[in-house]
């Protein structure tokens, strides 16, 4: 009885387990995909769009297409995404567009390699820094085309934030915004130490010393528990803020215009690396932060800087009374430092023309309804957006707008997100820590930028 | 000094169950209140609501449905193909047998993260990148798992086979109603020990799925984590729900568990 | 087993075909591919060109691999012995007769079984500074003062303590199942013959249990080196390989080479030294106990 069993169970299994372990693949495909986000507030239907120049409404022909984008937003942003995308598909009823949201970190290995297997998406993100690598690796194809083909008009976008999509004459992607390093500062505290002025605004002067001096008032006259200033102790955020004191030194891009040849200011570096590092050491900013969003948020931090996304998030907090600004001119010219999501139209196997309208139909769109995408905080595109009077009603947002002229890109190397990622934010980190001084930093980020370049 | 045995022990006892402990209590507590002492965590306010918008707002049920559904695969396809290779190179005789045992032995020697890389290029060629056959067909290539089973079978004497087969029983009787039943144990224990490998394989399923939908849980929950996170009742309801249902079935079976590796150990 | 010799061949080959397939699909056929792979420069996307062997030379000369094998190696050495001690530590205090003996084995194995995942962050919340749990308690007892912080994370000593300490807690309970079995395998009478001449406690521990405990030690140091060897997630999620990249693992550095700087060819290339590395490692094992063997 007993064997007789074993021969039925483990038979029984045996196909059951193949047949299981095959056929699950097809199964449950798609529909739970998107589910979980159509719960986003469609509170902003107001704005309609602006149906600029001559963009056809129905670039499809009356034809129906679904097109397929990826997006890497969470929080806000992803509200704002899907709103946007709801939006739209409601006023055009021929074009559908589904939005799948992938994890920030995982985004471009996963981009590349679906691309690369030809079960890429119809559209996708990327940031303006990452798209030098991505055509680079024929994962984008190009837009002139299709952009005449559809009345997409390129005189309608910023001329900074675009240039720096443009790549040998030729466009690859739709800027939707820039979004910058700017400062943020909690006006009640401000006000308790005496440094906010009678226009809401800080009381500082725009130098190097001014700021020092500013935050020794505050970090004097506020409590001990309070934080003057909120910054991550490593990777982006301190790196962004010395590419901005390095931007305003005059310092040039870490490489060379032939995109092969380091070139890196060391004394420049050096100089915007101290002045960071003494930030850290004389106890301006808490050491090892490990929620320095919170810090600033739950109102125990007097400044912060990081991307204008966090404006949105400060203004959905209760009880924070916080105002927003560019980053202080600390040295000879105003600049700071920025990227911006784009929209681009990925190589896909059949380039299948109808989509390909479609999609930049809608990428232009975003661009036009920049101002639901502002409200996470981001600067707008297209300037006749910025100058709308739905975008002027959101408060904050023109106090930076004006950022978007002076951010300083990157030149297109293909690997400047590797020299970013695997160079800078490794040594400059150690500059923070107080482990090693700028100057020897800059001459190992030099050779490093010099080692990834040839490889 | 008996005393002091039971203090150290009982120490012992309690470091290891206090991360869980703490992990379990944290992913209770109302989310986003101020934390200033280590006390504040094991004091209410207590809430269920974040279980309920994981449970409701991410795909984690589906991830740990797929860790389970590949894990099971897993291991009885492992286990089932390791029995039938294993019990042929133990019993059968045949021929070019000592080329061929020799070619699984050697495969003893490949760690799979040495052909991850080249492994994803095949994958990606055969066209099963993102599906459950590309997670679960690449790690059923386990010639340990064909060896350990065969020194499992050489102990099978030889006599209990031939009188199943003078009453004219054939190989495959042989192998299910005798084998099969003789050796249990040991196939308990491999395929215990194949499924929590399975459970645990991270580097495959991270390289080869792109589509959260196969995602299994060790790749799906870093997606969901914010490293820089002073709140912790987010991640601990994600470390919760995670863990709950292989906690379950460890306390379940345990005894089989517990078996079955000390029976891995004696052939190692 | 008697049989005709061509049945014999059919049924042999229809037996080990399941496993041939999958075993030469998978890792046999991967294994020559990567050998092509080696001598080109090879994208995510596509075959790029022919390079010889610069892959090779490149790898050579490329201090950043290097030093990631020698992180992993780190990995090993503070690991492994670290490993067996507390197992048969562990093994001691669940081998103890006592009401609790049950309780000792469960919760001694249960990390086993979570996920690396889970553990990670787990292990990343714990030694978090200021709301982690470790400085939260080491503030509560008073034993750190409460303005002062560890920073377990960011020192490079003190992250490898917070890798070994969360490593050993999730994997210990493997190898202390088998010393828990070794240990209940030794027979009674040799403690009751060994008490009876007197001997103490730590005497009978030192004379007894661990030479029986010997043939395990082997096998477990043996698993135990090549599987620290291979760490990558609970590093990859704790301290990203860092601080300065000090403490990055071989496998992470492949990673990024092959996935994040989308050049597979060079990958390749350093996944056979790891090979060759593990093969040296294992080789050399297995020469060691041989060798001790035939002395003893």
């Amino acid at each position: 009885m007993q064997k007789k069993y074993g021969v039925l169970a483990s038979a029984l299994t045996l196909t059951l387990m193949l047949s299981a372990c095959s056929g699950g693949n097809s199964g449950n495909s798609g529909n739970d995909g998107n589910k979980g986000n159509e719960g986003s507030p469609s509170a902003s239907a107001s704005a309609s769009s602006p149906a600029a120049g001559g963009v056809t409404d129905d670039p499809t022909g009356g034809e129906k297409v679904t097109l397929s984008f990826w997006t890497l937003f969470s929080g806000g942003d992803g509200d704002n995404m899907q709103a946007m995308i709801d939006q739209f598909n409601k006023t055009h009823p021929n074009i559908q567009v589904k939005n799948t949201k992938l994890e920030w970190g995982e985004y471009y290995t996963k981009l590349i390699t679906a691309v690369g297997n030809g079960n890429g998406p119809d559209v996708g993100i990327s940031h303006t820094s990452r798209l030098p690598d991505l055509i680079d690796q024929g994962v984008v194809s190009e837009l002139d085309e299709v952009a005449s083909a559809t009345g997409v008009d390129w005189n309608t976008f910023n001329q900074n934030l675009l240039n720096a999509t443009v790549v040998d004459g030729v466009h690859y992607a739709v800027p939707i915004d820039t979004h910058p390093f700017i400062m943020y500062y909690n006006k009640k505290l401000l006000k308790d130490a005496g440094l906010l002025g009678d226009d809401g605004k800080p009381v500082m002067e725009q130098s190097a010393d001014g700021f020092v001096n500013f935050l020794a008032q505050l970090k004097e006259k506020l409590p001990s528990s309070v934080t003057p200033f909120a910054l991550s102790n490593s990777n982006d955020d301190p790196y962004r803020l010395w590419w901005a004191l390095y931007s305003q030194l005059g310092g040039n891009d870490v490489v060379a215009d032939d995109l092969k040849t380091a070139a890196l200011d060391a004394d420049k570096g050096a100089k915007a690396a101290q002045y960071i590092q003494d930030l850290f050491t004389k106890g301006y900013i808490k050491k090892n932060d490990p929620d320095f969003y919170k810090n600033f948020q739950s109102g125990t931090a007097a400044i912060m800087m990081t991307g204008v996304w966090a404006t949105g998030t400060w203004e959905s907090t209760k009880g924070l009374d916080f105002g927003a600004m560019p980053i202080p001119k600390i040295y000879d010219q105003e600049a700071t430092w920025g990227d911006s999501h784009t929209i681009i139209l990925p190589v896909t196997k059949k380039e299948d023309e109808t989509k390909r309208k479609a999609a930049i139909v809608f990428a232009n769109y975003l661009a036009d309804n920049g101002a639901i995408w502002a409200k996470a905080g981001h600067i707008p595109s297209k300037p006749s957006v910025i100058e709308s009077a739905e975008f002027k009603a959101l408060p904050n947002r023109s106090d930076y707008a004006s950022v978007a002229g002076t951010v300083k890109f990157s030149k297109p190397s293909t690997k400047n997100w590797q020299l970013r990622d695997n160079v800078s934010f490794k040594f400059l980190n150690e500059v923070w820590a107080a482990k090693m001084t700028p100057a020897d930093a800059m001459a190992k980020m030099q050779a490093a930028y010099q080692k990834l370049l040839d490889e | 000094m008996k005393w002091f045995y039971r203090i150290v022990s009982l120490f012992a006892g309690l470091l290891f169950v206090t991360p869980l402990i703490w992990m379990l209590v944290v992913s209770v507590k109302k989310e986003g209140m101020k934390i200033t002492s280590l006390v504040d965590w094991f004091t209410p306010p207590y809430s269920l609501a974040v279980y309920d918008e994981i449970l409701r707002t991410t795909k984690l049920t589906n991830w740990i449905w797929n860790s389970f559904f590949v894990a099971i695969c897993v291991t009885a396809l492992t286990v089932a193909f390791a029995a039938m290779a294993g019990f042929v190179m133990s019993k059968l005789p045949f021929r070019y047998k000592s080329l061929v045992f020799f070619v699984i032995l050697s495969g003893l020697l490949i760690p799979g993260e040495a052909v991850i890389i080249p492994l994803y290029q095949v994958a990606k060629d055969m066209g099963i990148l993102n599906s459950y056959q590309g997670l679960i067909f690449p790690a059923l290539a386990s010639p340990m798992a064909v060896i350990v089973l065969k020194s499992f079978f050489d102990g099978v004497p030889n006599d209990l086979l031939e009188s199943v087969q003078i009453d004219g029983g054939g190989t495959w009787r042989i192998f299910t109603s005798i084998m099969i039943p003789l050796t249990r144990p040991a196939l308990a224990s491999m395929a215990i020990l194949t499924f929590v490998g399975s459970w645990n394989n991270f580097l495959w399923p991270f390289l080869s799925v792109t589509d959260d939908r196969f995602f299994t849980l060790p790749m799906g929950i870093p997606t969901l984590m914010n490293q820089y996170t002073e709140d912790y009742v987010k991640p601990m309801v994600i470390n919760a729900i995670a863990s709950l249902p292989i906690i379950v079935l460890f306390v379940i079976f345990e005894r089989q568990i517990v078996k079955g590796v000390s029976l891995s150990g004696i052939k190692g | 087993m008697r049989i005709s010799k061509r049945r014999a061949d059919v049924q042999a080959l229809l037996f080990l075909l399941p496993f041939l397939l999958v075993y030469f699909l998978f890792t046999i056929w991967p294994m020559l591919k990567g050998v092509q792979m080696t001598f080109y420069k090879w994208t995510l996307i596509k075959k790029m060109k022919y390079i010889g062997w610069d892959n090779y030379t490149r790898m050579f000369q490329d201090q950043d691999f290097w030093a990631s094998i020698w992180h992993s190696t780190l990995f090993v050495i503070l690991t492994t012995p670290t490993m067996i001690v507390l197992a048969i530590v562990l093994a001691l205090i669940a081998n103890r007769q006592s009401r609790l003996q049950k309780f000792y084995r469960s919760v001694f194995f249960l990390p086993s079984v979570l996920s690396v995942a889970v553990i990670s962050f787990l292990g990343l919340f714990i030694f978090q500074p200021y709301t982690g749990f470790l400085n939260s308690l080491l503030h509560l007892i008073q034993l750190l003062p409460a303005d002062r912080e560890v920073f377990w994370l960011s020192e490079l000593g003190l992250s490898w303590v917070a890798l070994t300490l969360i490593t050993l807690w999730w994997t210990v309970g493997f190898n202390f199942i088998l010393y828990l079995s070794a240990m209940q395998d030794i027979p009674d009478d040799i403690f009751e013959a060994a008490k009876l001449d007197g001997a103490s406690n730590s005497q009978m521990f030192w004379s007894i249990t661990l030479p029986y405990l010997k043939p395990i030690t082997k096998t477990i140091t043996m698993l135990q080196i090549i599987a620290s060897f291979k760490v990558f997630l609970q590093i990859y999620i704790i301290t990203g390989g860092g601080p300065l990249d000090k403490t990055r693992p071989v496998i992470q550095y492949i990673f990024q080479a092959g996935f994040r700087k989308n050049d597979l060819g060079y990958a390749a290339t350093m996944s056979y030294m790891l090979f060759a590395i593990l093969l040296v490692l294992s080789a050399f094992q297995y020469w060691l106990n041989n060798r001790k063997e035939a002395n003893a």
